[in-house]
């Protein structure tokens, strides 16, 4: 399976904000909408996986990883955590972290269809 | 003239005047024996001091907010209480005989509100020459004074740096992750050999502003500043952080979240852990145990979680916590509730080069 990459230092920023665009700079918002979407779209077209590479930032807040990833699941996509892949050196429970917030989004998600 | 003086008009005039004078020198010598009892023993400094119209606020010996918390905050409540209803303030310091950051922090975010809104106010040094020497090296006066305190002090463009002072302290009213890099850029520098930086001192930063932003005021978000306090001690190779808002408190914050209102929270949260048991909710709050029982809107509310992680990572020691009715200290996994109800929410922790750290970005 071919590979995309994306890496947050490089593609977005160093200093990853808050949740939404209104309450600071580089937020997840921002991150999801500009870029993650678009590359996991391309992913999805060319059936292969989505490399995302958290490593050379000054670290990350939860609300913006939640806002990111989780709003994959909330936009609809399927079976995001088959699709990306979490590459971390620095901050390997980030991992764990984001395929929680993904899991969690899907079982809002879920409750929300019922 | 001597015709006029003698005139039935002036001498009628003259008599109803003198009665009238006389009248008024007895009011004024009842009141001044009255004033006289009062001021009785009170030192000629004191009397000035409140003949000026101010109120005093005698800080305790001890003022550091981390060892003598309900004092200070009673204290701290009491100048609070002032500006509310617009009294002139004298902050009296001259006792003071240990003072922390913490406090600091507290007393210029509340005296920075009486220079905005333009109330009188002043004060003295502690006698304690330490004492006096935290407080002036902290930057209080620097930022207390600054010309044109509104918009300078909440300007989000204006940059970060320490400076003279040991201390920096800004209020901001966004997310401003440009800080939290710079600090965590220079927190890096200075405590670690090979290059190194720490995580969880960007998120914790992030996680804290973000609350304040978010949570902090009860209806609109980013309506209320949020401070921060730097201190480096060198001898230690420590860092000191404390992190204040004034806003509604993390627990007035979680009640009045709609979504808890709709889950009947209360009932869930007495469930959980006993009536009054706000110590025990903090706990709770903060391992993740509440949220996801109580709020139904489980992609949220990590923020707090977050910052447990990060202590319980070693990248941060030392956490405490004081928010409405509760002090924490975290690291010790002491709760418990006081009797005074702080509006608002303090944290404070420490990095030094024990503390778990990363490699350093290029």
């Amino acid at each position: 399976m071919d590979k995309l990459i994306l890496k947050v230092s490089e593609e977005f920023t160093k200093s990853p904000g808050p949740r939404y665009v209104i309450e600071g700079d580089f937020s997840g918002q921002v991150f999801y909408n500009t870029l993650l979407k678009t590359k996991y779209i391309e992913a999805v077209e060319k059936d292969c996986k989505l490399i995302i590479n958290l490593d050379g930032t000054y670290g990350y807040g939860t609300s913006f990883l939640e806002e990111a990833f989780g709003g994959l699941v909330r936009d609809g996509f399927e079976n995001v955590w088959d699709r990306i892949e979490i590459v971390t050196l620095e901050e390997d429970y980030l991992e764990d972290d984001i395929k929680k917030y993904i899991q969690e989004a899907e079982v809002v998600r879920r409750d929300g269809e019922k | 003239m001597k015709k006029e003086w003698q005139s039935q008009k002036y001498i009628k005039y003259n008599s109803k005047h003198a009665i009238k004078q006389h009248q008024k020198k007895i009011r004024y010598k009842k009141w001044r024996t009255q004033e006289n009892r009062k001021n009785q023993g009170k030192p000629k400094r004191i009397r000035k001091i409140e003949g000026l119209g101010y109120s005093r606020v005698i800080m305790p010996v001890d003022f550091r907010f981390g060892c003598n918390t309900i004092e200070v905050m009673k204290k701290l409540y009491l100048v609070r209480n002032n500006h509310k209803n617009k009294i002139p303030t004298y902050i009296e310091l001259r006792n003071v005989e240990k003072i922390d950051d913490a406090s600091i922090t507290v007393l210029l975010s509340v005296m920075i509100e009486f220079v905005i809104d333009k109330i009188m106010f002043n004060g003295d040094f502690p006698l304690n020459q330490d004492a006096k020497v935290v407080l002036i090296e902290s930057g209080f006066f620097e930022t207390l004074y600054k010309k044109d305190a509104k918009e300078s002090i909440y300007d989000k463009n204006s940059d970060f740096q320490i400076g003279k002072s040991r201390i920096v302290t800004m209020p901001r009213k966004s997310v401003v992750s440009a800080v939290a890099s710079q600090i965590s850029e220079l927190v890096s520098k200075k405590l670690w050999d090979e290059e190194a930086t720490s995580k969880g001192l960007y998120r914790i930063l992030i996680e804290l502003m973000h609350n304040t932003v978010d949570h902090a005021h009860e209806h609109k978000k980013a309506e209320l500043p949020w401070w921060l306090t730097v201190n480096y001690d060198e001898d230690l190779k420590k860092f000191s952080f404390v992190f204040l808002d004034y806003g509604i408190g993390i627990f007035d914050s979680l009640l009045g979240k709609e979504e808890t209102k709709k889950q009947n929270f209360l009932e869930r949260v007495f469930e959980l852990f006993g009536n009054k048991g706000n110590d025990k909710l903090l706990k709770g709050i903060l391992v993740g145990e509440l949220h996801k029982t109580s709020t139904g809107k489980i992609n949220r509310g990590k923020g707090l979680p977050g910052i447990y992680e990060t202590l319980q990572r070693n990248q941060i020691s030392n956490l405490r916590i004081i928010s409405n009715n509760v002090i924490a200290n975290v690291s010790t996994d002491e709760y418990f509730v006081s009797e005074i109800d702080f509006k608002g929410t303090l944290m404070s922790w420490d990095i030094d080069n024990e503390s778990e750290a990363s490699e350093w970005i290029s």
